[in-house]
C-alpha cells in the first residue's frame, strides 16, 4: 500500500524525539484523547464525509480508543506530513493505511497487523490478455506514486510505470485509454471503480501479501502494547469483523450500487450541488492565511526594503541575505522545517501559526523588492525637492517617497497577493485543510476529479476578485499621479 | 548677503568648483551665467546644501559654512547646520519636481507642517497667500499633471516663498518653457525681488541673464572668472573667455 518516501521523512533524521517527561500511554490516559494522524483521501479506509474523517480506519481507531478509556481524535493530514509529526509528538498515533515494511519498522514501532491487504489490477471492461501481474510486461501500467505498488512493479522487467499523485488520476487516465491498466490497493480499487468509474473492472487475485499497522513513534512501546491488547479484545469480540464487513464486504458492495455510478462527467452539476458547501471551511481558512499573511508580510517586506536602501551596512546586509535566503529555498521546505524541526530547539507553534509565518517570511521577501524597486522608480530629484525644502531624510521618505511608491507598486503587490493566496496550498503538508486539500479529499471521496478539480479553481477565480477589485479601486482613486507630467 | 570664497568641489578626481569665489548683495538677482559643465548648477546645489564642498567658505546671512576638508562636522551638527541653511533658502528645480500625488494646495503646505509644524489653517492661509501672488488661486485643488507647464513652474514657486525664505535659487528657469511664457517668469522674478528677496538664477540664456539680472557672474572651469553689473559683462566684459561667451548674444 501507500508507502511513499517523501520529502518529508528525509527530515526524520534531524527531528529527535523530544525527550519527554511522561510516556505517551500516560499523556494519552491523562488527557482522554488519542491524537491520530491520518491521510483522508483514501476510500474506503480513510476519507472525510462532510467535515468528519470516515472509514474503516477511522472506525477501528475509535473502537481501540473506547477499549483504552479514551477519544479518539483524527487529525487529517496529508501524507508527506504524517510521520514527522508523529516522531515530533503531534500524534500519538498514525491510522492511514500504513504497510508494515522493514524500512519503516527501523524508525517506528507499529502495532500487529489489522488488516491484510494486497495489490490488485484494474482494466477496462472487455480487456483481453491481462489477467494476472505476469501479463503487464510490456503494457502502460499507472501507479500511484510512491507506493508499495510503484515499488513492487519497478522490480518486474518490461513494465512502463506511470505515476500519478493520487489513485482516481490513475484510474482517470485508464479510462480515458491513455494506459492500459492500473495497479494499486485492492479495496481501494473495488471501491473507487464500483463509486466512479462503471468501465473499469478489478481483475487477478491479490499479488502481494501487506498487512497495515498502527505506526508510532519509537518511544511509545507503553502505547503498542495497550493498543495490541485493545486489538485483540476488539478481535475477540467480533467487533473487527463487522467492521471489515461494513467497509469491504458483499454489503458495502450492495450499498455501492445502490447509487448507480456514471461515467464521471467534467463538471459534474450534481456533484457540484452535493460538494460546495464542503468547500467553504477550506475557503474561510485559505483566505485567513492569506489575509494574515499579507498584513504581517507587507510591513516586513517595506522594512527590509527601507533597511536595503537607506541603513549602514550593518542592516542592509543581514536584509539582504535574508531575501536571497527565503527566495533561493522552496516554501514547502521552509513550511516542512518551522513546523517539525522548530520543535526540536523548544520552539512548538500550532499548524496555523507555522504556516502563517512561512507564508509570511515568504511575501515579505517578494515584496521587499517590489517596495525596493518601486521606490528606486522615484525620480532622485523628489527627494532633494523635499530635503531642499527643509524636510529631513525620514520625512521625505514618509511624506513624499513612500506614498508615491505605494501608488506604482499596487499592480505588482496584487500579483503578489493573488500568489500568495494560491501558495497558501502548500499548507496542507502540516494537516491544514485548506482549499486545494479540500478539494483533494472531495476529489478521491466522490472520484470526481472533473468535476472537484475545475471547482476548486472557480473557487480560487473567484476569491481573488476581492483582491483585484480592491487593487483597481486604488487605482481609480490615485488615479491623478498616473498621469504625472512633472 | 552671500559670500563665497575659493570654493572647491570634486567628484572624484574631476574638480568640479575649483576655488570659485563671488558675493551676492541682500536683495539682488544675481545670475550665475556659463555654459554647461561649467559647474554652476553644482554650486547653486552647494547654496543649500544639496552638495557638500570640499574647501573654501561660503556665507549666507548669519550662516557660515566651511569646507569639510577644512572643518569635520559631526553627523548632528551637519544636520543643524543644513536645517539652518535651507530654513533660509528655497529652490526652484529645472524639473519644478512638484510632489505629483499631492494637489497643488497639499503641496504647498506640506513642508510648512512637517518642517515649521505649522497648523493647518496656518500653512494653509500662507499658501493660499502665495498661490495668490503667482496667480494660481482658482488651481489649488488641482494635481500638478493638470497644469501646464509654466503654471507647474508657479507652484513650485509658492511652494518654496512658503517656506518663507530669505533666499531663492533657480535653476535654468526658462529651459521646460515655451519662449513666450520667458517675459512672465521675468516679472514673476521681479515680483519676489520685490518681496525683499534674494534671487540666485542659474541660466545659460544670455537674453534672459541680460533683462533680470542686477548682478552676473560668469561661470567657467568651476571658477567664477567675471562679476558684475549687466552693463560691466555683456558691455564691457574684461576676459576673453567672457568676451567669447557673451558675442554669442550679438
Amino acid at each position: 500500500m501507500r508507502a511513499r518516501i517523501l520529502c518529508a521523512l528525509a527530515l526524520l533524521p534531524l527531528v529527535a524525539a523530544p525527550a519527554l517527561a511522561q510516556s505517551t500511554l500516560e499523556r494519552v490516559r491523562r488527557s482522554g484523547t488519542l491524537r491520530v494522524g491520518t491521510d483522508a483521501t483514501y476510500p474506503p479506509l480513510e476519507y472525510v464525509e462532510g467535515t468528519q474523517c470516515a472509514g474503516f480506519d477511522v472506525d477501528l481507531g475509535n473502537a481501540l480508543a473506547r477499549e483504552l478509556g479514551v477519544r479518539a481524535e483524527f487529525v487529517n493530514a496529508s501524507f508527506d506530513g504524517i510521520f514527522p509529526a508523529l516522531v515530533n509528538g503531534s500524534f500519538d498515533a498514525v491510522m492511514s493505511s500504513v504497510t508494515i515494511t522493514p524500512e519503516r519498522s527501523a524508525s517506528m514501532l507499529f502495532t500487529d497487523p489489522y488488516y491484510e491487504s494486497g495489490q490488485r489490477i484494474a482494466l477496462r471492461r472487455g480487456t483481453t490478455g491481462i489477467a494476472a501481474e505476469g501479463d503487464l510486461s510490456g503494457k502502460q501500467v499507472g501507479v500511484q506514486i510512491n507506493t508499495t505498488a510503484q515499488y513492487d512493479l519497478e522490480k518486474r522487467p518490461g513494465i512502463a510505470l506511470t505515476r500519478y499523485n493520487t489513485i482516481d488520476l490513475a484510474l482517470l487516465d485508464l479510462q480515458v485509454g491513455r494506459i492500459d491498466a492500473v495497479v494499486g490497493d485492492a479495496p481501494v480499487l473495488q471501491y473507487m471503480t464500483r463509486q466512479s468509474f462503471p468501465e473499469l473492472e478489478v481483475v487477478g487475485r491479490r499479488f502481494t501479501d501487506e498487512k497495515f499497522g498502527i505506526a508510532l513513534a519509537r518511544s511509545s512501546d507503553d502505547l503498542r502494547r495497550a493498543l495490541n491488547a485493545a486489538l485483540w479484545r476488539v478481535e475477540q469480540s467480533g467487533e473487527l469483523d463487522r467492521l471489515r464487513e461494513k467497509w469491504f464486504g458483499e454489503a458495502a458492495e450492495r450499498s455501492g450500487e445502490a447509487e448507480p455510478a456514471s461515467t464521471p462527467r467534467a463538471f459534474d452539476l450534481g456533484i457540484v450541488a452535493r460538494t460546495w458547501h464542503f468547500l467553504l471551511a477550506g475557503v474561510w481558512l485559505t483566505a485567513r492565511l492569506a489575509l494574515s499573511s499579507l498584513a504581517v508580510g507587507l510591513p516586513i517586506g517595506l522594512a527590509i526594503a527601507l533597511a536595503r536602501l537607506r541603513s549602514g551596512r550593518w542592516l542592509a546586509l543581514p536584509a539582504a541575505v535574508y531575501v536571497e535566503f527565503v527566495r533561493g529555498t522552496p516554501l514547502l521546505v521552509q513550511i516542512l522545517f518551522i513546523y517539525f524541526v522548530l520543535p526540536t530547539f523548544g520552539v512548538h507553534l500550532p499548524a496555523f501559526t507555522s504556516g502563517a509565518i512561512a507564508l509570511s517570511l515568504n511575501c515579505a521577501a517578494y515584496t521587499s523588492e517590489i517596495f525596493r524597486a518601486g521606490v528606486l522608480s522615484i525620480d532622485e530629484g523628489q527627494i532633494e525637492a523635499a530635503r531642499a525644502l527643509g524636510m529631513s531624510d525620514t520625512q521625505a521618505m514618509r511624506r513624499i517617497i513612500l506614498p508615491q511608491t505605494f501608488r506604482r507598486v499596487v499592480p505588482p503587490i496584487t500579483n503578489e497577493g493573488i500568489a500568495l493566496l494560491k501558495d497558501s496550498s502548500l499548507v496542507s503538508v502540516i494537516g491544514l485543510t485548506e482549499l486545494a486539500r479540500t478539494g483533494q479529499e472531495l476529489a478521491s471521496r466522490y472520484a470526481a476529479p472533473l468535476t472537484i478539480w475545475p471547482l476548486v479553481a472557480l473557487t480560487y477565480l473567484v476569491m481573488t476578485f476581492p483582491l483585484t477589485r480592491a487593487a483597481e479601486y486604488l487605482e481609480r482613486r490615485w488615479r491623478p499621479v498616473t498621469r504625472t507630467g512633472a | 548677503m552671500i559670500e563665497a570664497s575659493d570654493l572647491v568641489k570634486r567628484y572624484g578626481a574631476n574638480t568640479v568648483l575649483d576655488r570659485a569665489s563671488f558675493a551676492i548683495e541682500d536683495g539682488q538677482i544675481a545670475t550665475i551665467l556659463g555654459r554647461s559643465g561649467s559647474g554652476k548648477s553644482t554650486l547653486l546645489r552647494c547654496l543649500n546644501r544639496l552638495e557638500p564642498f570640499e574647501r573654501g567658505r561660503l556665507r549666507i546671512g548669519d550662516v557660515e559654512m566651511a569646507g569639510s576638508e577644512e572643518q569635520a562636522l559631526s553627523p548632528a551638527e551637519e544636520r543643524a547646520l543644513t536645517r539652518r541653511v535651507r530654513a533660509r533658502v528655497g529652490m526652484v528645480f529645472q524639473s519644478f519636481q512638484l510632489f505629483p500625488h499631492l494637489t497643488v494646495l497639499e503641496n504647498c503646505i506640506e513642508a510648512p507642517r512637517v518642517v515649521k509644524r505649522l497648523a493647518r489653517d496656518e500653512a494653509e492661509a500662507i499658501a493660499r497667500r502665495y498661490l495668490g501672488r503667482v496667480e494660481l488661486a482658482e488651481k489649488v485643488d488641482a494635481y500638478p499633471a493638470q497644469l501646464s507647464g509654466g503654471q507647474q513652474q508657479r507652484v513650485a514657486i509658492a511652494r518654496a516663498l512658503a517656506m518663507e525664505p530669505e533666499v531663492i535659487l533657480f535653476d535654468e528657469p526658462t529651459s521646460a518653457l515655451d519662449p513666450q511664457l520667458i517675459d512672465g517668469v521675468a516679472r514673476m522674478l521681479r515680483d519676489l525681488q520685490g518681496l525683499g528677496k534674494t534671487l540666485v538664477v542659474v541660466s545659460h540664456d544670455l537674453h534672459f541673464a541680460r533683462r533680470i539680472s542686477d548682478r552676473v557672474i560668469y561661470f567657467e572651469g568651476g571658477r567664477a572668472l567675471e562679476s558684475g553689473t549687466v552693463d560691466q559683462v555683456f558691455g564691457a566684459p574684461q576676459r576673453p573667455e567672457t568676451q567669447a561667451f557673451v558675442r554669442g548674444l550679438s
